[in-house]
């Protein structure tokens, strides 16, 4: 349980509708779009509370634990009670406070032991490199320090990203990394990358300079981690809510990232294969 | 010294302007394109000194771009500037043409000492 004190533990029912997996695993993401302030959330019916619930009913195998519609209700205001005050706390910090804003802002550790991507050996192989090249693009490109927090695993539909640039990558690694930008940290990267500040009308300096960025991610990615036998696609940048990021059911991994400009992260939906798979797509690669 | 700039990024476009300023070019010795298509057709208008080009363009691949203008019979220094950085990706853009291959990110400093170094390399003095 990643929040204490939001969650009780007595507000269960039974049903056929609900299935424990489905009901019982609960977290959002709440991303200012201002400064920096995402953090996740994990409200987590654990195994225990389910077994605790199964035997309060005293129906065993036929039923399914689930959570009362309303009390979920209630549990999210509740979290998001809990968040709200955590924002306000941090927004009177400095937002180049990096050390403060992890004390303070950084309500989960991590997840839980039975996060899905913790088990997956795969996406595990992705977050060390990715990590690396982040602190490099940001290192030569603005000469800007980038902390790199607990990776999380995203669910469908969690989302506070105004500006989300995508590349596609086939061969050795197939999947897509993307990077989640709110607008005034894409606002200041920018800002900084043109030397001023940006007007209101620049956005497609925006989307471009954001499409350069997960371009450098991408590319930096597959040189660690498929030395051959990768392509890429050119950079897609889309408002947040057409994110565009594939899922043929593997696990997608974000890493928050935190710089002097605010809040971004960084999500991989990818995987690393033996060998390169046949029908990469043709014409984005070595050309030769 | 006439430099012509393939990128269909405008953002690169712009860091790339910066930094040939510092090096002395005027603005009028400077052309950019921000496709694959349109560099090419600059590249016989022009007849640049140098040329950055992009590794990976929406219309047309890094690669593909040296060969074709190199197949024209373009002889001067060509740059590329991609963030794709793996050895085939850079011997195939040697083999294809390229004088020199610049990987992003790259700090201004960093490409300007690589078009100082370029430009003042003797003309068949191969990259590799």
């Amino acid at each position: 349980m990643a929040v204490s004190g939001v969650w009780e533990r007595d507000h269960f029912w039974t049903s056929r509708q609900f299935h424990p997996r489905r009901a019982g695993w609960l977290g959002f993401l709440l991303m200012d779009a201002g400064r920096w302030r995402g953090q996740w959330v994990w409200g987590a019916m654990s195994g225990t509370e389910s077994s605790r619930a199964r035997r309060r009913t005293g129906k065993a195998g036929g039923n399914r634990v689930g959570l009362c519609a309303l009390c979920a209700l209630q549990r999210m205001r509740a979290a998001l009670s809990i968040l709200h005050e955590a924002l306000a706390r941090v927004s009177t910090e400095a937002a180049s406070d990096c050390e403060s804003w992890r004390e303070t802002v950084w309500l989960v550790s991590g997840p839980s032991p039975d996060d899905p991507c913790r088990k997956s050996a795969v996406s595990q192989q992705f977050i060390q490199p990715v990590t690396e090249v982040i602190e490099h693009v940001f290192d030569v490109l603005l000469a800007m320090p980038v902390e790199v927090g607990a990776r999380t695993l995203a669910l469908a539909g969690d989302r506070d990203a105004d500006l989300v640039g995508s590349v596609v990558l086939s061969g050795a690694i197939t999947g897509v990394i993307a990077i989640c930008l709110p607008m005034s940290t894409a606002r200041r990267l920018v800002g900084l990358l043109k030397g001023h500040e940006l007007g209101e009308d620049e956005e497609e300096a925006l989307r471009d300079a954001t499409g350069e960025l997960v371009e450098m991610l991408a590319g930096g990615m597959k040189s660690r981690l498929s030395p051959t036998g990768t392509k890429m696609s050119c950079a897609e940048v889309v408002g947040g809510g057409d994110r565009i990021i594939q899922d043929d059911g593997q696990s997608r991994l974000v890493l928050p990232c935190m710089c002097e400009c605010g809040a971004f992260s960084v999500e991989i939906s990818c995987r690393l294969h033996a060998e390169p798979r046949a029908g990469a797509m043709s014409g984005s690669g070595s050309g030769a | 010294m006439k430099v012509l700039i393939v990128d269909d990024s405008s953002t690169t476009r712009e860091m790339e302007r910066g930094i040939l300023a510092q090096l002395g070019c005027s603005q009028d010795e400077i052309l950019d394109a921000a496709s694959g298509e349109e560099g090419l057709n600059k590249v016989t208008s022009f007849d640049p000194d140098l040329v950055l080009v992009d590794g990976k363009m929406r219309d047309m691949d890094g690669v593909a771009f040296v060969r074709t203008i190199r197949g024209n019979g373009f002889t001067k220094p060509i740059m590329m500037v991609s963030s794709e950085c793996e050895r085939q990706r850079v011997l195939d853009a040697v083999q294809a043409g390229a004088s020199d291959f610049v990987v992003k990110p790259f700090t201004p400093d960093l490409l300007s000492q690589r078009i100082e170094d370029l430009m003042g390399r003797p003309e068949q003095q191969p990259l590799i």
